[in-house]
């Protein structure tokens, strides 16, 4: 420290030396900077981009893991995934993610309008109970709620046929799979957008709130024309945090139907999992994963422009 | 000099598994060693778990059972067998599988181990030998168990002089268990109405489930995936038609709620449950079944050989991996597991016999009485080609049977939209021509 003070005292009034010392300052500190991130890039390097790399690399490629590595397929792997049931599979993973961001959303708002109410008691308790959905691994969600919906076992049916309603196939009817996978996610998911729109409510300013209530509109107005615009930034952030993730289910699916029946549940996710790890076709998997991965990209770049804008 | 010096590697490794062990016991080459098997969660696991501990005494190894849900297994183990060094000791090979490891070179042949310590594989089955046993006449497995596929039925329903009254009525003939694959349907339909029951458990979730299951229908009409000397799709026969046109209208008409999206353990169920009085299944429910701490059916139910031509057959093998880190352990394991003392003890605790001699031991058929007809099954019984891919020749069939299913496809259309992709599956296969 010393020496640098007399160094800087030593070439007093000459400019281009103690511009040369700052910038060998600068180059210091930035090449020490980068020392203590390497560690970090390395490990990231290793451990993301270099699958990333490389699975991009066999997407290129003819790969069935019974066989090993094949030539160089150009496109061929995009062409065949895009061909084969793409069209299906994405359909289902639209209506999947519409359905299922709604509704929670719905839910979440609703609930999160209810907690935040000054005068609601035992708010703490509600919200400890409301976050146990989210704690809950998606595998134990789905085989508790596989046996529920079980036709022939399950707590449901047996509810219905109390009522003199008939029991339904649930997860083995073409009609009523999809849906029924739909509840399941939003009985699973909501608490997390809860939790968001929660503490967006809960940083809102209280004056507009207050002004509105004082200029006598009603509760709902308030939602409507105060709330609901105080609150757009964070819902939309909300929505697209969810809808990313919702793109990409796998979990819940595999454990409840495996896609099934026929195709009626299979996200393109599960059609990823299926054509690598039940086709052992490594090339056109990866291939079904990038294209994901571009609309996943798409939505993330949406969701910084929308965190800058506001 | 490099070849060479990989080649002498190789020899080194491979000695002591050749000659060392010749004479070793297990405990000389198993002590303190683990040996890690992943297994389904079925009757013949429990089976083992009950004298696993015979083996840990004589050996010092540690048997460790992994066991999952079969959906899990094949996902479970390719990771472990494309690794340098694997997870599991000893590998237990679905029929379906073989072709697909053989071709892989994911595991070991067995016939040096089998001279050398003159291992007696004349005791198997010989159908199960050859389904499980050897691929291109080299041994890779020992048969562990099979899983014979036919009918099951309510013995008690059927023998009601009520019910064959009734039979009689509708039918215009005595009561006999159907003999074709249309007169099942017609039975069980009826069957279902007349007893205000299901008339048949079906398991038609998808891909293992209702491929299984659907292939007897499709063996039993005569049909098959492939002419198996040309390796042409013969998927868009009229029989193989038929059968899919059967199993959809069984799924439709007859079977229990949610059949689509049902696997094994949910036709158990339900028939534990006496609310089906038919099932196309395996043979190795009846010790669930026979279970009087959760089953209503004990003593209630029968097998019998698959209506119509054939049946669809499948077992499962032992066999050691490429990658096995102590090979020795492994193959003293094997012969262990499939000596006759622990065949037989596996067998009476509810096991699905390999081993021909079983289904002739008095002890065996008096506890086990519906196992008398399994010779008669396995007759006319037969797997799916051994093939590189018949992984996803299973994954293909269940597409077309999702398409008729699910999204109400017509069978013809379906089949016959599926036979390029049948095609393109044994394209190169280094396995098919010499079949």
């Amino acid at each position: 420290m010393t020496v640098t003070t007399d160094t800087v005292r030593t070439d007093h009034g000459v400019p281009g030396a103690r511009n040369r010392a700052k910038r060998s300052g600068a180059r210091h500190r930035l090449v020490t900077h980068y020392l203590f991130m390497a560690p970090t890039i390395i490990v990231l390097a290793l451990v993301v981009a270099a699958p990333l790399f490389y699975s991009f690399y066999l997407s290129f490629h003819e790969f069935i893991i019974t066989y090993g590595q094949g030539d160089f397929i150009g496109f061929d792997n995009y062409v065949g995934a895009l061909a084969d049931d793409f069209g299906e599979v994405s359909w289902v993973t639209m209506k999947l993610t519409f359905f299922a961001v709604a509704l929670e959303f719905l839910v979440a708002f609703g609930l999160a309008l209810l907690l935040n109410r000054p005068t609601l008691r035992f708010r703490e308790g509600y919200l400890v109970i409301l976050m146990i959905p989210i704690l809950m691994t998606p595998v134990a969600v789905a085989l508790m709620f596989r046996l529920m919906f079980n036709p022939n076992l399950g707590i449901i049916n047996w509810v219905l046929s109390l009522l003199y309603i008939p029991g339904q196939g649930w997860f083995g009817d073409p009609a009523m799979a999809l849906p029924t996978v739909i509840f399941v996610d939003v009985w699973h998911e909501t608490s997390l957008m809860l939790l968001m729109l929660y503490a967006g409510l809960k940083s809102l300013p209280s004056e507009p709130i207050e002004a509105a209530r004082i200029d006598g509109a009603s509760r709902l107005q308030i939602i409507w024309y105060v709330i609901v615009p105080l609150m757009r930034p964070i819902i939309l952030v909300t929505l697209l945090i969810r809808m990313i993730s919702a793109l990409k289910s796998y979990d819940l699916i595999y454990m409840l139907t495996q896609g099934g029946p026929g195709k009626a549940t299979e996200t393109i996710s599960f059609y990823a999992y299926r054509l690598g790890f039940r086709f052992l076709d490594i090339g056109q998997a990866a291939a079904v994963s990038f294209v994901l991965l571009g609309v996943v990209i798409i939505l993330t770049l949406l969701l910084l422009r929308v965190m800058r804008e506001n | 000099m490099r070849k060479f010096l990989s080649s002498a590697a190789l020899v080194a490794m491979a000695l002591p598994l050749l000659t060392g062990g010749a004479n070793a016991a297990a405990s000389d080459v198993c002590k303190g060693q683990d040996i890690n098997i992943l297994m389904e969660t079925v009757p013949d696991t429990t089976a083992l778990q009950g004298v696993k501990d015979e083996f840990e005494k004589q050996s010092g190894a540690k048997v460790n059972i992994e066991a999952v849900n079969y959906s899990l297994m094949h996902e479970k183990l390719v990771p472990s067998l494309t690794a340098s060094t694997g997870t599991y000791n000893v590998l237990i090979v679905d029929s379906y599988w073989v072709g697909e490891f053989k071709t892989a070179g994911w595991i070991m042949p067995l016939d040096d181990l089998i001279a050398r310590d003159k291992v007696d594989t004349g005791v198997y089955v010989p159908s199960l030998m050859e389904l499980n046993g050897k691929v291109d006449g080299t041994t890779y497995m020992l048969p562990f168990w099979q899983y014979a596929m036919g009918l099951l039925y309510r013995k008690d329903i059927v023998d009601d002089p009520a019910f064959q009254a009734a039979y009689k009525e509708k039918f215009q003939r005595d009561w006999r268990l159907p003999e074709s694959l249309e007169e099942y349907a017609e039975v069980a339909k009826w069957a279902g109405e007349y007893k205000k029951m299901y008339g048949v458990a079906m398991a038609g979730q998808r891909a293992d489930p209702v491929v299984m299951e659907a292939t007897n229908y499709l063996f039993s009409e005569g049909g098959d995936f492939y002419d198996r000397n040309s390796w042409k799709s013969t998927m868009d026969s009229p029989e193989a038609a038929k059968a899919v046109g059967v199993y959809a209208d069984l799924m439709k008409n007859a079977a229990q709620p949610g059949a689509l999206g049902a696997n094994f353990d949910d036709v158990a169920n339900t028939l534990k449950q006496g609310k089906a009085i038919f099932s196309i299944s395996y043979l190795f429910l009846f010790p669930t079944l026979q279970d009087p701490k959760d089953s209503q059916v004990v003593d209630k139910m029968m097998f019998a050989p698959m209506p119509g031509k054939d049946s669809f057959l499948g077992a499962w093998g032992w066999a050691i991996p490429s990658n096995a880190p102590n090979k020795d352990c492994s193959w003293e394991f094997l012969k262990w597991v499939e000596s006759k003392d622990v065949a037989l003890k596996r067998a009476m605790a509810g096991g699905q016999p390999t081993q021909a001699w079983i289904y002739d031991d008095k002890d065996f058929i008096a506890k086990w009485p519906m196992m008398a007809q399994v010779g008669d099954a396995l007759k006319h019984a037969k797997g799916l080609p051994i093939m590189s891919r018949s992984t996803q020749l299973v994954e293909t069939f269940a597409e077309v049977l999702g398409a008729v299913l699910a999204d109400g496809a017509k069978p013809e259309e379906a089949l016959e939209e599926s036979v390029p992709k049948f095609n393109r599956l044994v394209k190169g296969d280094p396995l098919l021509h010499k079949q």
